[in-house]
C-alpha cells in the first residue's frame, strides 16, 4: 500500500517513522504509556523526546521504553547541571543530545549562554535540537551558520525550520550549505507545495519529520508528508530514515 | 474513511508572501490538486487579491465550486441581493474585520447583516490578521492572534456572541481557530454551547485530540472541514480528520455533510 493510502484510510503508517521533535508534558499526557499508545495508533516507531524542563521525568520515560524513546536533555542556560554532569548525561544510552529554546530563554543561540551546549555537542558528537523562528532575534536560522562552522561535529537540527516562509527558505539554504545542519518540519505551517519544494530544492537527506507532540497532534504533521506529490522513497526518508541515518552517524541510534 | 471532502477554506490566486513555495492561480491546477487530495468540492475565495475575470467566469460555471465573497460593510452591500448571488454562484461571504479595519458592531455592519440574516447566508469571519500561521511581526512574537496582539481580543468574542444572538439565521463560521481557540478555549466553548448558528473549521486545528474533544463537547455537526489551500497543505486537515478517533459518521459530517447542509438551507 502506498503511503498516501495510509492517510486516506487513517491507517498505521507502513514505513519507519521517527518523530525528531516531541515532548513530554504532564499537563497534557501525564502517563508515559498513553504517549506510546498514541504512537502505536498512527505508527510512530520512535519518539525523540525533549522533556520541557523536566529532564528527570524524561529520563524515566527513556528507561521505561528504551526501544521506543530517545531523549534530548532540555538545557536551561540559567539553572542547568554542571558541565561534568552534563557530559556524563550524554553518555547514557538513549540520550541523543540537547534541546535548546533560545526564544523562551530570551538568549541568543550563539551567545555565551549556550557555549557549553555547542562545545559538548561537538566534543561528544550529539544532536542539538533548537527552536528556530523568523523573524526572531534569538534563533533566526541564519544565526546557526557560524555555529555550524565552529562546531562541525554537532548535528544541528533546526526545529520548526524557522517557522515562517522566510525562515523556511533560510533553513533550506543552510541545510544545503552545511553538512551538519538539518531541518525539522513541525509548525512550519506546512504551506501548500512545501514537501514538493523540498524534494526539488533541498538536500532531502537532511529533512526530518517532527510533531511537537503532545502540544500538537501527530496527524497534522504527518499528513503533508504522506499525501505529498512526491515519490514514496522521499517520504520514507523524511518520515524516519533520515533521522535514523543522523543518529547512526553519531552512534546514538538504538 | 472520508473521501470526497467539501473544503470550506480554499483560495485561489497569488498570495505574495506565501507564494514563494508554490501557488495556485488557475482553475485547472486547482482541480488537479483537489483531485489528488480527494476534495470533491470547495467553497472558494480569492483573498487577498481579486480574481481575473476569466478565472471568475470559470469558477462560476464549474459545479465543483461555490464562491465565498470577500465583503466589506457598505462597500459591497448592494451585491448581497438574491439575483446577484445566484448568478455569481456565491454561497457565502467572508469578513476580515481586522484586516479591513472595522468593528463588528451593529452601527457598522447592521445593514449588511440584516440582509445576510434574511438569506441565511453562511458568513465566514476571519479573526486573525492573516490567513496563515507563517506571518509574524517584527520582533519575536507570533502574530496569529485573534485581533492583533492587544487587550481588545476579549471584545471580539463579545461581539461574536452578540451577533449570533441578534442574527440567529446567519450561520457563522469562525475561521482559522486553533483547537484550543487560540488560547481562548473557554470563550470558544461558550460561543459554541450557546449558539446553534456558530461553527468552527478544521484548517488550523492541530492541538492534541482537538477533534475528539470538540465532537464530545459540541457535536460533530458544528465542525466543518477546511484545508487552507492554496496557502496551506491540505494534508494537515485530511490527516487530522482521518486519524481522529471519532465515528465514521462523524467524520463524514465534518468532511462534507455539514457544509452541504448549511448551504442547502440558504434561502437563495
Amino acid at each position: 500500500m502506498s503511503l498516501i493510502e495510509n492517510v486516506f484510510n487513517g491507517e498505521k503508517i507502513n514505513s519507519l517513522v521517527i518523530d525528531a521533535h516531541g515532548h513530554y508534558g504532564t499537563s497534557i499526557i501525564p502517563d508515559f504509556a498513553d504517549t506510546i499508545k498514541e504512537m502505536d495508533r498512527v505508527g510512530i516507531d520512535k519518539f525523540c523526546c525533549a522533556p520541557l524542563y523536566q529532564n528527570d521525568k524524561g529520563f524515566e520515560f527513556l528507561q521505561a521504553y528504551p526501544d521506543r524513546v530517545l531523549l534530548y536533555h532540555w538545557y536551561d542556560p540559567y539553572y542547568d547541571m554542571p558541565e561534568e554532569e552534563l557530559s556524563k548525561r550524554l553518555d547514557v544510552p538513549g540520550v541523543i543530545g540537547f534541546k535548546i529554546h533560545p526564544n523562551a530563554n530570551g538568549v541568543a543561540c550563539n551567545s555565551k549562554a549556550f557555549k557549553t551546549v555547542w562545545e559538548l555537542a561537538n566534543e561528544k558528537k550529539t544532536a542539538v535540537l533548537t527552536h528556530t523562528w523568523y523573524p526572531n532575534m534569538y534563533c533566526d536560522p541564519s544565526m546557526y551558520a557560524g555555529i555550524a562552522k565552529n562546531y562541525p561535529d554537532a548535528k544541528i537540527i533546526l526545529g520548526h525550520s524557522g517557522g515562517s516562509v522566510e525562515g523556511f527558505l533560510r533553513s533550506v539554504k543552510l541545510v544545503n550549505k552545511y553538512e551538519n545542519i538539518y531541518m525539522e518540519l513541525d509548525n512550519t505551517n506546512h504551506h501548500y507545495n512545501q514537501t514538493e519544494y523540498l524534494a526539488k530544492n533541498a538536500d532531502i537527506s537532511k529533512v526530518l519529520f517532527g510533531s511537537d507532540f503532545p502540544t500538537e497532534d501527530f496527524a497534522p504533521h504527518l499528513g503533508p508528508i504522506l499525501a505529498a506529490q512526491v515519490e514514496d522513497t522521499i517520504k520514507e526518508k523524511i518520515l524516519g530514515q533520515n533521522m535514523k541515518d543522523l543518529l547512526e552517524s553519531i552512534n546514538r541510534y538504538r | 474513511m472520508v473521501t470526497g471532502f467539501f473544503d470550506s477554506m480554499c483560495t485561489i490566486g497569488q498570495h505574495r508572501r506565501f507564494s514563494r513555495l508554490g501557488e495556485i492561480t488557475d482553475v485547472n491546477t486547482l482541480i488537479e490538486v483537489m483531485d489528488h487530495y480527494k476534495i470533491k468540492k470547495a467553497l472558494l475565495s480569492s483573498y487577498p487579491d481579486g480574481w481575473k475575470d476569466s478565472t471568475l467566469s470559470e469558477i462560476i460555471q464549474n459545479d465543483r465550486f461555490n464562491i465565498a465573497k470577500h465583503v466589506v460593510p457598505d462597500k459591497t452591500n448592494d451585491e448581497i441581493e438574491l439575483d446577484y448571488l445566484k448568478s455569481n454562484n456565491i454561497k457565502a461571504v467572508k469578513l476580515f474585520p481586522i484586516l479591513d479595519k472595522y468593528v463588528l458592531s451593529d452601527w457598522v455592519i447592521g445593514n449588511l447583516f440584516k440582509k445576510l440574516n434574511k438569506i441565511k447566508l453562511l458568513t465566514i469571519i476571519h479573526l486573525s490578521v492573516t490567513q496563515a500561521q507563517g506571518f509574524t511581526a517584527v520582533g519575536d512574537r507570533m502574530v496569529e492572534t485573534l485581533s492583533g496582539m492587544d487587550n481588545s481580543e476579549g471584545f471580539v468574542w463579545d461581539r461574536i456572541h452578540t451577533l449570533a444572538e441578534q442574527y440567529p439565521d446567519i450561520p457563522f463560521l469562525l475561521a482559522r481557530l486553533q483547537g484550543d481557540g487560540g488560547g481562548y478555549k473557554k470563550m470558544m466553548g461558550e460561543l459554541l454551547s450557546r449558539h446553534d448558528n456558530i461553527y468552527i473549521e478544521l484548517s488550523h486545528f492541530h492541538c492534541f485530540k482537538a477533534i475528539e474533544e470538540f465532537v464530545e463537547l459540541y457535536g460533530a455537526e458544528k465542525l466543518l472541514f477546511g484545508t487552507g489551500l492554496s496557502i496551506q497543505d491540505p494534508g494537515q486537515a485530511i490527516a487530522q480528520l482521518n486519524y481522529s478517533q471519532i465515528s465514521v459518521n462523524d467524520k463524514e459530517l465534518i468532511g462534507y455533510k455539514n457544509l452541504e447542509r448549511i448551504l442547502d438551507q440558504e434561502d437563495l
